[in-house]
């Protein structure tokens, strides 16, 4: 029996499902005969980290500032094993920009894209280029800030008359945005589990299918909004290609412990569009619904990434 | 293969739940608890100045009669709340006798329990534009049509309301009754000046329409003179309550926590909404109303508002000043003379809905005003709470709102410079679609 401090709240627009995904890990982790110490993230987190001095912290933060590698930073530098991913994998996978061109190096799918900087926009005039870019990509495409966990500030662009629109509101969360090609096809999520010892697993394939529209914040959070398939229907052939590529972008990222690989699968084509290193663990989110569909229960998942952080015989953390 | 399908009962939910979808500002509000935001998005009066002591007070004068006060009431409330009810219109000028008052759970029951009275499904009112979201929220459940009249700073626009009604008649349409809040209105803080009160009343007439006069704030008066009631008005010229229905609360003047309000209306209007008040709760809580007569005998709940009125005008100086010293010229904002509200413009171009989650990324929090309209119009209106934070606060709160508007407008002159500019060279150059937008 360990020593865990679950860390959940933060300031991300995911605050709240951070404390859902928190509480959710707490209980199970009490369940599971821990001693758990919940901390909210504010100003005396770090003095109460040192004084508390837990055998792990579990990581429930989502967004930037939890999911970005700046707590990850200073759980290394207090010396506390921690869950999941290690700094330079949780910034690289934060970092949407980051993470594409990560994957597209190590010949992983991802949709082609183009990048822009808030700095450049002001100082060097770079909005002349958008229509470059947009050319270059072709309509319809997907307009979205390069840093934020949920579907905040993305668009989908159908023609010219739309971008600058589009390219004003994503902006309104990150001074760096993406446009990027848009896929059709069928959404679809592979969770990861990476067990002390072990190589990582897929644990199935999730198809979501949202009711209506696209799957945002609202849809994603809100039970009765979306309809998921576990597993996902696709022939089985697609399915395990799917799943090794999911594998290939959490090893060409870096991550540790588990994470989930959202892609679209269209005409055999497994494309990764983002990795979430800190999934939300929410009784509406696709990780533990997976998970307990491949016959692992909410516990049990949460001891398997426990366990994974307190591996001490393991090589140190991307 | 199993569809793990999350809501199982969607398909026994009614029509009328089902198109209440939750506003996805409604979600973003959630994260109004996280540590160090300035929140001006709330409504609510500062309770904090009320006070502990006097609040035990109240409590042990209660004790004194327990059995009462655990017990079920009359559906239109106990007389001693009437006879304070009363006594605190008076204190407004508006004359009222004990009979033709109607105690609610809160005005806000008052609003769903005139709706349930008077609407049938495609029936038609009118509302300020803006009006209280809250009210649209309790009229929605019984499928209204709403027409919003525009203000200016004098309130309503009765030429206006003229006109929309012609037009309504024209279109077949059964316009139902008038709502307005007419003192520092929520949420555009515009007082409706008496002339047009009057003016308002004989459109009423004309129309043979019921005013519905939700007055929360009236006596939250900071300066100038109070205002002569639209109640008040039609019993002077008419000497007889008639189609002015009257609601009134205790939320502002005592506290929201007792859910006590008021409808002050003629005797057959009283009748319907005591038979929908029956099946709705059956009686507000004795405790509650005893709270309040014990209170406003004993204590001295006037210079209580005057203490609260007094907290709130530093606050609004507050709000006021930081928005002149830090907002670019190209925001414009009402100047309240009382309530807990200001209401601000951004450029037509600037959409507050969209704008909110970097807002609050920025630890400052607002109302978007398009929650005040029942059809998407307020898209580039904020609604600005200054009842509840503390000057130092709303002035740092207007500060960081301000860089949040300027950084929208530089942005948005960046793009359109550049892709003038990139227009050159393309001929398919990106524009702004027009309208609005984040």
């Amino acid at each position: 029996m360990a020593r865990v401090a679950v860390l959940r709240g933060g300031t991300s627009m995911e605050r709240d499902i951070s404390f859902m995904t928190g509480n959710r890990v707490q209980h199970a982790l009490e369940r599971l005969g821990h001693e758990v110490y919940p901390l909210d993230i504010e100003d005396p987190t770090t003095e109460a980290l040192m004084e508390l001095a837990p055998e792990a912290a579990f990581v429930c933060l989502h967004g930037p500032g939890g999911e970005d590698g700046t707590v990850q930073t200073l759980l290394e530098t207090l010396g506390i094993p921690y869950t999941g991913s290690g700094p330079l994998s949780s910034i690289r996978c934060m970092d949407k920009d980051y993470a594409k061109r990560a994957a597209r190096a190590a010949g992983i799918p991802t949709p082609t894209f183009r990048t822009f900087f808030r700095r450049a926009m002001n100082e060097m005039g770079a909005a002349a280029a958008l229509t470059t870019a947009a050319d270059y990509l072709s309509y319809p495409l997907v307009v979205k800030p390069a840093r934020e966990g949920s579907s905040f500030g993305l668009s989908r662009v159908e023609e010219p008359d739309g971008l600058l629109d589009a390219v004003y509101e994503a902006f309104g969360y990150d001074a760096k945005i993406l446009l990027e090609s848009w896929v059709d096809g069928t959404e679809i999520s592979v969770p990861i589990l990476e067990p002390a010892g072990e190589e990582p697993k897929a644990l199935g394939l999730v198809e979501i299918r949202p009711r209506e529209g696209a799957y945002n914040f609202e849809a994603k959070y809100t039970p009765g909004a979306t309809d998921f398939a576990i597993p996902a229907e696709i022939p089985s052939e697609a399915a395990a290609n799917l799943e090794e590529t999911a594998l290939r972008a959490y090893r060409a990222l870096g991550c540790s412990g588990y994470a989930r690989v959202d892609t679209i699968f269209s005409d055999g084509t497994p494309w990764v569009i983002d990795v979430k290193t800190i999934p939300g663990f929410t009784e509406t989110s696709t990780f533990p619904l997976a998970a307990e569909a491949a016959g692992i229960s909410f516990e049990a998942l949460v001891e398997t990434i426990l366990v994974a952080a307190l591996q001490t015989e393991a090589a140190a953390k991307l | 293969m199993p569809l793990v399908d999350l809501d199982r009962f969607d398909f026994l939910y009614s029509e009328r739940v089902k198109g209440m979808k939750t506003a996805a500002t409604r979600d973003l509000m959630a994260t109004l608890s996280r540590p160090g935001i300035i929140s001006l998005a709330g409504g609510f009066p500062d309770t904090r100045a009320f006070g502990e002591e006097a609040f035990r007070e109240i409590s042990g004068n209660i004790a004194a009669d327990t059995a009462q006060a655990l017990q079920y009431g009359p559906t239109s409330g106990l007389e001693p709340v009437k006879d304070v009810i009363v006594e605190v219109m008076a204190a407004e000028g508006t004359p009222a006798r004990q009979e033709d008052v109607f105690v609610t759970t809160g005005a806000q029951q008052g609003l769903d329990l005139i709706a349930k009275v008077f609407l049938d499904e495609g029936d038609a009112i009118l509302c300020e534009g803006p009006t209280y979201a809250g009210a649209l929220n309790a009229f929605a459940a019984y499928r209204p049509r709403i027409a919003h009249v525009p203000m200016d700073r004098a309130g309503m626009i009765p030429v206006a309301a003229r006109e929309t009604l012609d037009r309504a008649r024209k279109q077949g349409l059964h316009v139902k009754f008038i709502y307005t809040v007419p003192n520092f209105q929520n949420p555009a803080g515009v007082t409706l000046v008496t002339e047009r009160r009057r003016e308002l009343l004989e459109i009423a007439r004309e129309f043979d329409l019921v005013v519905v006069e939700d007055n929360p704030y009236g006596m939250l008066r900071f300066e100038g003179e109070p205002l002569p009631t639209l109640a008040a008005l039609e019993q002077e010229q008419e000497g007889l309550v008639d189609r002015v229905v009257y609601l009134g609360t205790f939320s502002k003047i005592f506290a929201p926590g007792v859910r006590l309000g008021w409808v002050h209306a003629q005797p057959g209007i009283l009748h319907k909404i005591n038979v929908g008040k029956q099946g709705a709760d059956l009686c507000s809580s004795n405790l509650s109303q005893m709270m309040i007569y014990s209170y406003f005998q004993n204590a001295d709940w006037r210079s209580y508002v005057g203490r609260l009125t007094s907290i709130y005008k530093e606050r609004r100086d507050a709000m006021l000043d930081a928005l002149a010293e830090f907002m670019p010229k190209e925001v414009h904002w009402t100047h309240p003379e009382g309530g807990l509200f200001v209401w601000a413009t951004l450029p037509s171009y600037l959409d507050a809905t969209a704008m909110l989650p970097r807002a609050i990324a920025r630890n400052v929090a607002y109302v978007p005003g398009e929650g005040f309209y029942a059809g998407g119009a307020g898209k580039n209106n904020m609604r600005l709470n200054f009842s509840f934070v503390e000057p130092e606060r709303i002035r740092r709160g207007i500060e960081l709102l301000s860089e949040v508007v300027r950084e929208r407008m530089e942005l948005r002159s960046d793009l359109e410079r550049g892709s003038q500019r990139g227009a050159r060279q393309s001929p398919r150059p990106a524009s702004f679609a027009s309208g609005t937008d984040g």
